[in-house]
């Protein structure tokens, strides 16, 4: 379709010439045009010359032209004719057209029909006809990449409307009018429509970059995505048909459901009734009934546990679980995780060793869920080691992070195996016989979820027979670190949402108020906020930091404005940063805010 | 065992629609020296409360006519049954369980699949509570 890049006019080096296809019946003519093409060193042209329509025709498709110069009046066609025909043989190749004086007016409607230009005879000289040629050429050109552009939207299978301020449609794609044949009609009533100038009025105003809405026209269930355009003073909306995705989600959440509840009464009663048994309400029991039932009331809980443990992977997975962070004393926190797990590694005769190195080592984190991560982690290695024993380990890393591990001299995990560690129901290696809960294939998914909730990473190295070491990262309980993970979370929220996420940065001069009093003077300054969510105020070495959800840079000056009011003592001096017109990443934004 | 003398036998009123869960809860109360009245639905299990006047109700949170949360909030709305402890026994991974106690004046809670220790410990505490 698009003919060959080819650059219009050449710097050092000389750019191949141009390829003019010249139909013209008039000897004289031609050759004018042939002697002064002639002339021009560069770009050079090399021009073929037919003197009938079907000479051209012909000649355009046997080589390849990068622009046709034609008559109009030629002996075997006339007018407006000979362009439509050049232009039917060869559409991608831009046309210009020679007239005389008398039919200026068949090459102005050849333009209309898209040829690139025309020339009047008699008033051609060299510069202008070389000009005239390369612009056709480049002109042609943009028009193709503009229709292929255009072709996006044009041959998108979902609708696109453009709509003003005022809700009016200003664009749609054949997609609209085929699926929705009653828009034109309903216009501001159609439910596409219904409220769009409210939709884009909050748009404007919560510097929001776009919203969604669901929409259930007839049977089907449609989102429906606003992008407003500044400049254009216009929203672009996308239409997508998720009938079926939904049904899926349905059916995925009733499945929870079931899960959760369904599951739980006939395990419930089956277990109870083997623990009657088990408990002797019915009668004696043999030994080796005892052995029997024992086995399945342990298989009963696992099962228990592989439903709490489905659970808790499907809120992960849909972002549904929260931390409740504060400053937690690590050692403690291990210490206390591992303690429960004495007494089977006695009875093991593993060794069960905890290496911290003295002195505070705090992270910032929710203490419940990092206990999670430690028993999941010691109690998989206790399960797959038989001989020597699981050492956990804490140590302050780079970059105000601690790096864990928890390592054991177990069975290992065979190298191909490795990158499916973290994946749900991999379970490799049968556990040995001897005691120890069953496992239910998700505690590492679970596990890796709650370590990168705390923005931290988790690996795995492991050696068959030597071994597996588990190692993760979690943030150090430190001013810049609590920010650092603030932030993050800010951003991440900003990105699901398509926000805004404005980030001051408050400088208290040396010699200044005391941190507590600057926070204190903050929050007052923020009052007026209060309760609105992703409004927070944490302290920096510099003095604070404010991060403010949904608001753009010029919303971030007039809250800057107000705590330096309310700074009385000395006075403060801000700077922003905004997501995502300045920087995409935490630590981008908290740089550029330091930077200036 | 004190508990099994007929005198100082107390009364559970046990309300759930799964006649097997029944079964086992009866047994299991019985075997432990308890009295216990049972109903597969809300409104007979309201009734017979009621009625009654056992010393403990555990109720199943989704029975058909009344479910669990409505029988509590009626025993507790009633002054002839507002001092019964009301228990809750649901197979409910979702819900704020802490809340409803407070909320709706449930005195405790059991998740199902429970252990049988456990549910006789919490049966013991709420029997034995002012």
């Amino acid at each position: 379709m698009t003919p060959p890049p080819r650059p219009p006019s050449g710097g050092a080096a000389p750019s191949p010439p141009i390829r003019v296809l010249l139909i013209e019946d008039d000897p004289g003519d031609a050759d004018l045009v042939k002697i002064v093409l002639a002339e021009s060193a560069n770009p050079k042209f090399q021009v073929t010359w037919a003197d009938r329509l079907k000479a051209g025709l012909d000649a355009l498709a046997r080589n390849s032209t990068d622009v046709v110069l034609s008559d109009l009046g030629l002996p075997d066609s006339r007018g407006i004719e000979t362009f439509l025909r050049v232009h039917a043989q060869a559409p991608a190749v831009p046309i210009v057209l020679m007239t005389g004086f008398d039919d200026e007016t068949f090459a102005l409607e050849a333009v209309r029909h898209g040829a690139q230009d025309y020339l009047v005879k008699g008033s051609v000289d060299g510069k202008l006809l070389s000009r005239v040629i390369r612009y056709a050429i480049e002109r042609k050109r943009a028009e193709e990449e503009l229709s292929r552009l255009a072709s996006f939207p044009e041959l998108n299978p979902n609708p696109i409307l453009e709509v003003d301020l005022a809700g009016q449609v200003t664009y749609s794609n054949p997609a609209t009018r085929t699926q929705f044949p009653d828009l034109p009609a309903l216009a501001a009533r159609h439910p596409l429509l219904a409220d769009a100038p409210a939709i884009i009025g909050q748009l404007q105003q919560s510097h929001r970059l776009s919203s969604m809405r669901e929409l259930t026209i007839g049977s089907r269930i449609y989102e429906q995505q606003f992008y407003y355009v500044q400049g254009d003073r216009v929203a672009r909306t996308y239409v997508q048909d998720v009938t079926e995705r939904k049904q899926v989600e349905q059916m995925k959440d009733d499945f929870v459901g079931t899960v959760s509840h369904e599951l739980r009464t006939p395990l419930s009663i089956t277990r109870e009734g083997i623990s009657q048994v088990l408990d002797g309400l019915l009668g004696p029991v043999s030994e080796r009934q005892v052995q029997i039932l024992q086995i399945a009331r342990n298989q009963m809980d696992r099962l228990a546990r592989i439903i709490n443990a489905l659970l808790d992977i499907s809120k992960l997975e849909a972002g549904r679980v929260g931390l409740q962070r504060a400053r937690v004393d690590l050692a403690a926190l291990i210490r206390q995780a591992t303690a429960g797990f004495e007494p089977r590694a006695a009875e093991k005769r593993l060794t069960l060793t905890v290496t911290i190195p003295p002195g505070p080592l705090e992270v910032y984190g929710d203490a419940d869920k990092l206990v999670e991560v430690f028993t999941n982690l010691v109690g998989n290695a206790m399960k797959f080691t038989t001989r020597g024993g699981v050492e956990i380990a804490a140590a302050p890393a780079a970059a105000g992070w601690v790096e864990c591990r928890v390592a054991d001299t177990g069975l290992g995990i065979a190298a191909e195996n490795l990158p499916k560690v973290f994946n749900r129901f991999q379970q490799f290696g049968r556990p040995d016989a001897a005691g120890g809960e069953l496992g239910t294939g998700l505690g590492l998914a679970i596990t890796k979820g709650l370590v990168e909730l705390h923005h931290g990473t988790i690996r795995v190295e492991s050696r068959l027979g030597q071994g597996t070491t588990f190692f993760f990262t979690l943030p150090a309980y430190s001013v810049e670190m609590v920010l650092a993970v603030h932030l993050k979370d800010a951003v991440q929220k900003a990105a699901m949402d398509h926000a805004r996420l404005s980030v001051l940065l408050i400088r208290v001069p040396a010699g200044g108020p005391a941190p507590a009093a600057v926070m204190d003077a903050i929050q007052g300054a923020l009052r007026d906020r209060a309760g609105r969510a992703g409004v927070l105020a944490l302290p920096a070495p510099e003095g604070a930091v404010v991060l403010l959800a949904e608001t753009d840079r010029a919303g971030a000056a007039k809250v800057a404005a107000q705590i330096e009011q309310a700074v009385v003592e000395c006075a403060v001096s801000w700077r922003g940063a905004t997501y995502p017109d300045e920087a995409r990443t935490a630590e981008e934004l908290l740089a550029i805010a330091r930077a200036r | 065992m004190d508990l099994k003398t007929a005198k100082a036998k107390k009364t559970i009123l046990f309300v759930d629609d799964e006649p097997d869960q029944v079964l086992l809860i009866q047994t299991r109360l019985e075997a432990n020296g308890y009295a216990v009245l049972t109903a597969a639905d809300g409104e007979t299990g309201l009734q017979l409360a009621i009625e009654r006047q056992p010393d403990l109700v555990i109720v199943d949170l989704l029975i058909p006519r009344l479910d669990g949360l409505e029988i509590c909030r009626r025993l507790k709305r009633d002054p002839t049954t507002a001092r019964i402890p009301v228990a809750l026994f649901t197979a409910s991974a979702t819900r704020d369980l802490d809340e409803l106690c407070k909320t709706v004046g449930f005195s405790a809670y059991l998740r199902k699949p429970y252990d049988a220790a456990e549910l006789l410990a919490i049966i013991q505490k709420l029997l034995t509570a002012p």
